[in-house]
């Protein structure tokens, strides 16, 4: 068992994954067994991301981005919120959205984007509104189902002490999804991230998607094998930052 | 003094999502005094949860209305906590944060450091002050209900509900909570409703104990009342002489609760064929070796080769669930006491007299005294040294076992103990038990012996438990043991299938008979669906190894005037049953009896099976202690007889015999 120990550290095997990959990778790009314009050495990328970001390309970049996540998915989880209560506690409202809800998740957010560029143009609004669109109704329902699933005997508890409609809500219901809401939330930010290149590619004058779209078009498999990393590693720590929100806030659900 | 709560007529009709209603709960009435424990038990689904959540205000009865101090109850408030079986503790809240909650919330008035002392105080009284500062998640499920009942006790609520609060917790942990909660209890006067479903901890916990029907449309069946004194201890209260009555009492309730519903489930159309009215019927018995009969007529088919294509045997485990099988014609016909019928058409089962008919006597014999081992230990082998034992020892109570006070086992076991200078009323004390549970009840010590039908005393001898005092042929030899019963009303709606059953089992009874077929009947007997124990325990010679042909038979079953019915004998009966006060002895006694003795069934039945040779002659009665039984005169031989309770005599009121109403 002992020799084995050193298996059980949680990111060791992970990290050999990823070294794997990049090996192989290096070894492939090394022996020049494919053109380097099919794939780019790992020096290659290095090297592209140095003078990016000597241009100041790749923070503009991510800021953009960046922003246009935050903005879209910010107002849709404002929205999602009271919006997902409401229905996950009031019956009349749950089943007068609930509908309409299931038919619009059903229609994918991409295919919103003539439309929105027939209304709003090529500006930012479309692109925050795109990511509005494609997260707000998933958001929706996992609040809604989060809220169903509190416990009866905890909002009868409460309703015995005595306890009114608002107090219920702060006091219960509110401590009590926010895990689950906080868990809604990391996964749902992952369909925004993919959104938002979707976007760009479409239609933008900067970030990660639109570089990667203008790579193409003068052959950089460099700066694209960069910005797909970039917007991987952007990802995952975005992910490990919620999963760290959570562990701060709600230690009682794990 | 008024109730503390009064549910009054109560009705919950719940909306059902294909339409329609489902009626949960109807004229449910219940007046809750102040500092009464109450515990509401049923089967699942049986509403009962229901109840308590429209006491607690959380559901509103569809009719009827829920009283607490007076006032209606419309919400649920502090003044009414409930506390649930998953504990309902907010688990972001450590334990001291949750009941601190609780407190602010319901006791504004009070200083910051009242509050803090009530919370401390509760927290003491279930033993958690070591973990104030934990999470529920990091507590036990025990731990975690006595945070539930330390904070629903520190709001001091005018009523503690619970909903089955020990069901998820293991055995060990359920049993110390409960003493803790009894403890409590008594300390501060709690008022409280429990849902359980289990019997023990209600009659544990229990001042009374309401038993609901099943669904639809659930009722309180019964009520019990605990008389076991407070402050309880678990093991001092399993040897109070309520537990074990209370317990089977319970036991009985959802027993039989459960096979109504079985009952209902099938449909049960009364079937005529083969010129019978009725040829689908359902016949109880209890296991007993008496049972042959009936087992043998299933297994060798005479109930089919009388035209009876579809009988069924049910097994009860009690008397008792022969009585209301028949009271509520659950029931077509059962092996009965030879007491019962004269019982019930007296109205000895508390009900209005229920005019039972009996048309064959299926055995006679096959009963016995034991005393336990422990009994024979101390130097008792005769009943006078029974006498002199329970003198001594005259501040113990003493239980002797009988399985229903309409048996022979009662009416002999009282005869010979007060022929004997034992007063069965005043020196012993009797007690109705299931025949299955006697031996166990000998086995721990909380009976003195019993009397009972084979196999319970010869098992008890093999299993060296017990001994034989007297047997019942020492008593009087060939009495009237189980009968054939049915309601008058059946016997008159369906006369050519009562003749065919009797038939069937009169010639079943020629089979028991013959001590050729007594080994193939302790194999069959022995089989799960009618005793279900080793064959070597069910015997039905008297000496050797029981079953060897040689052996005098014990239990008869067949022969002349073995089987017919007695008018004289339930006329001794009824002077038994009078004389302990089980009924009044009836002054149309005359009437009862032509009523009961079914002597036309049994001539038919037994001409048309060709027995018409069988003498009906029957010697006069008289036990062994000599003393004649006049028949012409039975207040005269009740006056004569040594011991007995203050009877007396009334008119029973019997309606007119008819058909049954379908």
């Amino acid at each position: 068992m002992n020799d084995r120990a050193w298996l059980c550290h949680p990111w060791l095997l992970g990290l050999v994954g990823l070294l794997l990959v990049l090996a192989s990778w290096s070894g492939l790009t090394a022996i020049g067994l494919v053109d380097p314009l099919f794939l780019p050495s790992p020096a290659a990328v290095v090297a592209a991301g140095q003078s990016q970001i000597e241009q100041g390309l790749l923070w503009r970049d991510l800021a953009a981005s960046g922003g246009r996540v935050l903005a879209g998915f910010g107002l849709s989880a404002l929205v999602a919120l009271p919006l997902g209560i409401a229905m996950g506690s009031n019956l009349v409202i749950c089943r007068l959205l609930e509908p309409l809800i299931g038919l619009i998740r059903y229609m994918p957010a991409p295919a919103f984007i003539p439309l929105l560029i027939i209304y709003f143009g090529l500006g930012e609004l479309p692109k925050i509104l795109l990511i509005f669109i494609g997260t707000l109704f998933f958001n929706t329902l996992m609040v809604m189902d989060s809220v169903k699933f509190v416990p009866s005997e905890l909002i009868e508890t409460a309703l015995t002490l005595g306890g009114r409609r608002s107090q219920l809500l702060v006091r219960v219901i509110a401590p009590c999804i926010a895990p689950q809401v906080i868990d809604a939330f990391r996964i749902n930010m992952a369909a925004a991230w993919n959104l938002v290149i979707v976007a760009e590619l479409v239609a933008a004058t900067e970030g990660l998607g639109k570089r990667i779209s203008l790579a193409q078009r003068f052959l950089r498999t460099d700066e694209i094998f960069l910005g797909l990393l970039v917007i991987g590693c952007v990802g995952l720590l975005i992910d490990l930052s919620f999963r760290q929100v959570m562990r701060r806030t709600c230690s009682w659900a794990n | 003094m008024t109730s503390l709560v009064q549910v009054q007529e109560i009705e919950k009709n719940f909306p059902l999502s294909g339409g329609g209603n489902y009626l949960a709960l109807q004229g449910i009435d219940l007046q809750i005094q102040k500092g009464e424990f109450i515990s509401l038990i049923g089967h699942s689904g049986c509403g009962k949860s229901t109840l308590l959540n429209m006491i607690a205000g959380l559901d509103l009865p569809t009719a009827g209305t829920v009283l607490l101090d007076g006032e209606t109850v419309k919400r649920p408030g502090p003044d009414k906590m409930v506390v649930f079986q998953n504990y309902s503790l907010l688990p972001w809240l450590t334990v001291r944060q949750n009941i601190s909650l609780a407190v602010d919330e319901v006791m504004p008035a009070m200083s910051r450091q009242e509050r803090e002392a009530v919370i401390d105080e509760h927290i003491a009284m279930v033993g958690l002050s070591h973990a104030v500062d934990k999470l529920p998640l990091q507590l036990s499920g025990g731990m975690r209900q006595r945070v539930a009942i330390a904070r629903a006790l520190a709001i001091k609520p005018k009523l503690l509900l619970l909903d089955e609060p020990f069901g998820a917790l293991d055995a060990l942990t359920r049993g110390n909570l409960q003493e803790k909660l009894m403890q409590i209890c008594n300390e501060h006067q709690l008022t409280a409703v429990m849902v359980t479903h289990d019997v023990d901890e209600a009659v544990l916990l229990s001042d009374r104990i309401v038993m609901l029907t099943n669904g639809p449309g659930s009722k309180i069946g019964d009520i019990l009342t605990v008389d076991i004194p407070r402050p309880r201890k678990r093991l001092e209260v399993v040897h109070h002489p309520s537990y074990y009555s209370l317990r089977s009492e319970i036991i009985y309730f959802l027993n039989r609760q459960k096979r109504v519903k079985q009952w209902q489930a099938k449909p049960h159309k009364t079937l005529a064929r083969h010129g019978l009215e009725k040829v689908n019927l359902d016949l109880g018995f209890i296991p007993l070796a008496a049972c042959a009969p009936l087992a043998v007529a299933e297994a060798k088919g005479f109930f089919s080769k009388h035209g009876l294509d579809e009988v069924q045997l049910v097994r009860e485990t009690s008397w008792r669930g022969v009585t209301d099988g028949l009271v509520d014609t659950t029931l077509d016909a059962a092996l009965m006491p030879s007491g019962m019928p004269t019982w019930m058409t007296a109205g000895g089962h508390g009900g209005p007299p229920l005019p039972i008919v009996t048309a064959l006597t299926l055995s006679r014999n096959g009963n016995g005294i034991t005393l336990a081992t422990r009994i024979g230990q101390q130097g008792v082998s005769t009943v006078a040294e029974y006498r002199d034992y329970l003198l001594k020892t005259n501040r113990e109570s003493h239980q002797l076992g009988i399985v229903h006070p309409a048996s022979m086992h009662n009416l002999l076991l009282r005869y010979w103990l007060a022929s004997n200078g034992i007063d069965p009323d005043h020196d012993v004390h009797l007690q109705t038990l299931p025949p299955a549970q006697m031996l166990a009840d000998l086995k721990d010590g909380s009976i003195d012996g019993y009397c009972v039908g084979e196999p319970w005393n010869w098992r008890a001898e093999q299993e060296g438990h017990g001994f034989p005092i007297v047997g019942d042929l020492d008593i009087w030899s060939g009495h009237p043991g189980k009968v054939l019963g049915v309601r008058e009303d059946w016997a008159l709606s369906y006369p050519n299938t009562h003749i065919a059953l009797t038939k069937a089992l009169l010639e079943a009874c020629r089979y028991c008979a013959d001590p050729a077929h007594w080994s193939e009947l302790s194999e069959l007997l022995s089989d799960r669906r009618y005793l279900g124990m080793k064959q070597e325990l069910i015997r039905f010679g008297n000496a050797g190894d029981g079953n060897s042909q040689e052996s005098s038979p014990h239990s008869l079953f067949f022969g002349p005037a073995v089987n017919r019915p007695s008018r004289s004998e339930h006329l001794w009966i009824l002077t038994q049953l009078a004389r302990w006060s089980e009924i009044p002895f009836p002054r149309n006694y005359v009437e009862i009896l032509e009523r009961i003795c079914a002597v036309s069934v049994y001539s038919t039945a037994a001409r048309e099976l060709g027995l018409d040779d069988v003498s009906y002659q029957r010697g006069g009665i008289e036990l062994f202690d000599g003393v004649a039984f006049n028949a012409d005169d039975p207040i005269s031989y009740l006056n004569q007889l040594s011991i007995h309770k203050d009877f007396c005599v009334a008119e029973i009121p019997l309606k007119p015999a008819r058909v049954m109403m379908t």
